[in-house]
């Protein structure tokens, strides 16, 4: 028996379906997160879960052994990260942190200790006499982290809760939300857009798609076989070809499969007049011609066309591949391992 | 640039001179001895002053304006504040309504106001017309588009809604969370419509005029029955009238950068 | 749900009962008996209340004009100064936007009335004509008017020329148009919607004006307003069904220019989001 267990969940605001009887269950100390583009649903999700938006009858939400479902709020024990954060402007730092255990009647006497502790694992000693506005970012993201945190609720619930923040300052905010939670080993919800992020912090990663779950794996297993053509190109930077394309592209195929997701990196660029080196047991080589290049860093994108269609493919930025510019003809080999089929 | 800088700074320059004209000519009227024969006044005196500040009849026309003042707008706090907060955080569905009542009084002048006031408690089940109780009632919906538009806008800046719900989930219960999160935070939007709504109370002469004028002299009324006696005593209550406003703006000014500050940090 | 009560029942008793009881009052007729159109007809075919509605119409139209055009002026040179000087003047703007009503009738009695500052200065100076502006005519209330429209208007309108971004500018200037051209063409459709909408609010904020007038010509002058308001309270009977009428009427006008003015701000909002 899983430690939140989430039955047939659904939601309807007028016509729109925002849930669609989800379920869902979750381990003890595990990070998921909910992936998906604006509007699948993802927020209503966590919403539903910390008791801010009401589930529609049949629906059942479970943490450890009690039955949440009907339950205010504030009796829920969970601790949850607005995007916006909600610090409340007229507390300082460690007035927003105390307020949980204020409200619910534990004495200083006994908080003090696990306030200063907290204060210390967000790393904000030094600034608990300084009100939210004089914080940057970053630091407000960290003070409402500590405040849900310090009240140790039995799942901590993150609504984008990064996406205010500026490139940078993500980046090392991922890697200490993960730090955190996995030394407090809290469950958690983390709720994003952003499949990096998501391929980043969690455990486990739950794409959404129009109030749908539509794929459960590790990040591993999202990112290498996407179960859909949604996921392919939500994911990543899929080549997502049809069957028909496929078949025009390579010939006859035995693969079963109505759709097939081929990732940029790995496909191999070989020159042509080097036929021999181009031909592989396993796969297809295919004439093609350079179209555009884009740096991007550590890798180039070019783009590379055959005859029928377009394909992206990633290359590392090395002097060895610098031969390939725009216009070179060349040879795009594709292993046949790599193409994922799709429904 | 340089001649076009002097067009804007002389045609301001005459505008505020225009505006500013009749609040000069009224001070100086009220410190003069005598002024109708020559461009000055002919000698400075603080007399009427003395004279005003020593008639009863203005002490107690100013006792009842702030009396019913005070009145109407403690009622408009106490009233809209819960008002204002529920609607917003719990029923935001009515939030269209709330708005719709709350601003009819800005396309309604008084006099169109007092209309239906006097012919609905002048007879009937209750009578009210002559008393105070009225003109407090009357009050009271003057003032809503400003209560509601200053304590609704200080609520949209701190996000209520939000600290509400991160409030609820720490464990705070409704009430908690409103005099311990909201209340702090929109205190100052509460003091700006209050005061605001004091000098719009403060200046109100239509409404006094017609529904209580012949049993309750507030300062306007008392203001407009003077006005054919001594022009000199009238001006030092007009003067008197506008420092007390002057300074009520003025705080009302400070308050809402500082509160503005804060919001946009 | 039980905290709203208070707001139900006193916005109930004392904003919408009266008006509810006024316009059903507008219906019947004189002394309470029956019901018809009755009151309407009479405010719309009596010479007398048709003067006083386009008094208060006419005047109020040319005190907006006025105020808007010569607002439209002052508050671009507003944008034009300093950070600290436009907060200075906009606070003076608001605080003589507070000077109206008996207050602002009692100071033009004294610099414009018969034996008033500047008619004395100016008899002295020997210009007649001015000197023999009477405050209690139809001019001399458009002067009064004026004077509590210009600073209204100014702070109603400044908002609207900030939305007019300075890389407008210099983009039009860029390619190639004139100030006269960008203001043709691009300044002017801009903050016209703001324009009308502020006018309609003068417009508005005159037809409803009442303490002025009647401290400045008590019930002498034929204005809607003081006709409402002696028709309730005043010496002669009272007679509150033409007076629902009247006020119905006076309520339609300006609900409509509120109307026209919250339209128009809509598009001001849409455009400079």
């Amino acid at each position: 028996m899983s430690y939140v267990q989430i039955d047939r969940l659904s939601k309807r605001f007028k016509e729109t379906t925002v849930l669609n009887q989800v379920s869902l269950s979750i381990e003890k100390g595990e990070l998921i997160t909910l992936l998906g583009p604006s509007g699948c649903g993802k927020s209503t999700l966590l919403r539903c879960i910390a008791g801010l938006t009401e589930v529609e009858d049949g629906g059942k939400i479970v943490v450890g052994d009690t039955n949440i479902t009907q339950l205010a709020p504030k009796a829920r024990e969970v601790g949850m990260v607005f995007q916006s954060y909600a610090l409340f402007p007229n507390m300082n730092v460690y007035g927003n942190i105390c307020f949980g255990l204020k409200m619910k009647g534990v004495k200083k006497e006994e908080y003090k200790e696990r306030v200063e502790r907290i204060i210390d694992l967000v790393d904000l000693r030094g600034r608990e006499n300084s009100y939210p506005h004089q914080l940057s970012g970053g630091q407000q993201q960290r003070v409402a982290l500590a405040r849900s945190l310090v009240v140790e609720p039995k799942i901590l619930l993150l609504d984008e809760p990064l996406s205010a923040l500026d490139a940078k300052i993500r980046k090392s905010l991922q890697t200490e939300i993960r730090r955190i939670q996995q030394e407090l080993s809290i469950t958690t919800v983390f709720v994003t857009h952003d499949q990096e992020e998501a391929l980043t912090v969690s455990d486990r990663i739950f794409v959404m798609d129009h109030g749908n779950i539509v794929q459960i794996g590790t990040p591993k297993e999202i990112y290498a076989h996407p179960a859909s053509e949604f996921v392919a190109r939500f994911i990543g930077n899929y080549n997502v070809l049809k069957r028909a394309e496929m078949v025009q592209l390579v010939g006859e195929i035995v693969m079963a499969g109505d759709a097939f997701a081929i990732r940029p990196e790995v496909i191999s660029l070989v020159p042509r007049g080097n036929e021999a080196s181009a031909q592989s047991k396993n796969g297809w080589s295919v004439e093609s011609v350079v179209r555009s290049m884009t740096l991007k860093g550590n890798v180039i994108r070019y783009e590379v066309e055959t005859n029928h269609q377009k394909m992206q493919v990633d290359v590392l930025n090395t002097s060895d591949n610098h031969w390939i510019r725009v216009g070179t003809p060349v040879f795009m080999r594709i292993p046949a391992e790599e193409c994922i089929p799709l429904q | 640039m340089k001649p076009n800088k002097v067009f804007h700074a002389s045609l301001i320059t005459i505008v505020m001179i225009y505006l500013f004209i009749p609040l000069v000519a009224t001070f100086l009227y009220s410190i003069s001895t005598d002024w109708y024969r020559t461009i000055l006044p002919e000698g400075y005196t603080l007399s009427w002053y003395k004279e005003l500040f020593t008639d009863p009849r203005f002490l107690d026309a100013m006792q009842r304006t702030l009396f019913v003042c005070f009145l109407a707008i403690c009622i408009s706090v106490t009233v809209m504040v819960p008002t204002i907060f529920i609607v917003t955080v719990y029923f935001s569905r009515w939030e269209r309504t709330l708005q719709g009542l709350v601003m009819l009084p800005y396309a309604i002048p008084g006099v169109v106001a007092a209309v239906g006031l006097i012919k609905l408690y002048s007879s009937g089940p209750i009578v009210l017309s002559g008393s105070i109780w009225i003109l407090i009632g009357a009050y009271f919906v003057i003032v809503l588009p400003y209560m509601y538009q200053g304590i609704r806008n200080s609520m949209r800046t701190i996000d209520a809604i939000k600290l509400v719900e991160a409030a609820e989930l720490l464990g705070a219960s409704r009430m908690q969370a409103f005099w311990k999160v909201i209340f702090p935070n929109i205190l100052t939007g509460i003091i700006v419509s209050t005061l605001l709504s004091f000098s719009t109370l403060f200046g109100e002469f239509v409404l006094a005029n017609l529904l209580v004028g012949g049993h309750y002299e507030t300062m306007q009324i008392y203001l407009i029955r003077r006005m054919s006696e001594s022009g000199h005593l009238t001006s030092a209550i007009v003067v008197t009238y506008f420092i007390l406003l002057f300074a009520l703006s003025g705080i009302v000014m400070r308050l809402g950068k500082s509160s503005s500050k804060e919001g946009s940090r | 749900m039980l905290s709203l009560l208070p707001f139900a029942f006193l916005v109930l008793c004392f904003e919408l009962l009266p008006l509810l009881v006024m316009v059903l009052e507008s219906f019947r007729g004189d002394g309470g008996v029956g019901w018809g159109l009755e009151q309407y007809t009479k405010a719309l075919t009596s010479k007398y209340y048709l003067q006083g509605l386009s008094n208060s119409f006419f005047i109020s139209l040319c005190a907006s004009a006025v105020g808007i055009v010569v607002a439209l002026f002052a508050a671009y040179s507003i944008t034009r100064f300093s950070q600290r000087m436009r907060d200075f003047l906009l606070m003076l703007s608001n605080m003589t936007s507070n000077f109206s009503g008996v207050p602002l009738a009692f100071a033009y009695i004294i610099i414009l009335g018969s034996n008033g500052l500047f008619t004395l200065l100016f008899k002295q100076l020997g210009w007649t004509t001015l000197a023999s502006i009477d405050l209690f005519s139809w001019f001399g209330l458009v002067c009064v008017y004026v004077y509590f429209q210009i600073p209204l208007a100014i702070l109603l309108l400044y908002p609207t020329y900030y939305g007019i971004h300075q890389q407008w500018r210099e983009s039009a200037a860029l390619l190639g148009a004139s100030t006269v051209q960008f203001w043709r063409y691009i300044g002017l459709p801009v903050i016209l919607p703001g324009v009308v909408g502020t006018f309609s609010i003068l417009f508005a904020n005159a037809m409803g004006a009442y303490a002025t007038a009647y401290a400045l010509v008590g019930g002498n002058y034929n204005l809607i307003a003081i006709r409402i308001g002696s028709l309730v309270a005043g010496d002669v009977a009272a007679r509150p069904e033409l007076a629902g009428a009247l006020a119905v009427i006076l309520a339609i006008t300006m609900v409509t220019a509120m109307l026209i003015n919250e339209w128009m701000m809509r598009r001001v909002r849409r455009e400079l989001g």
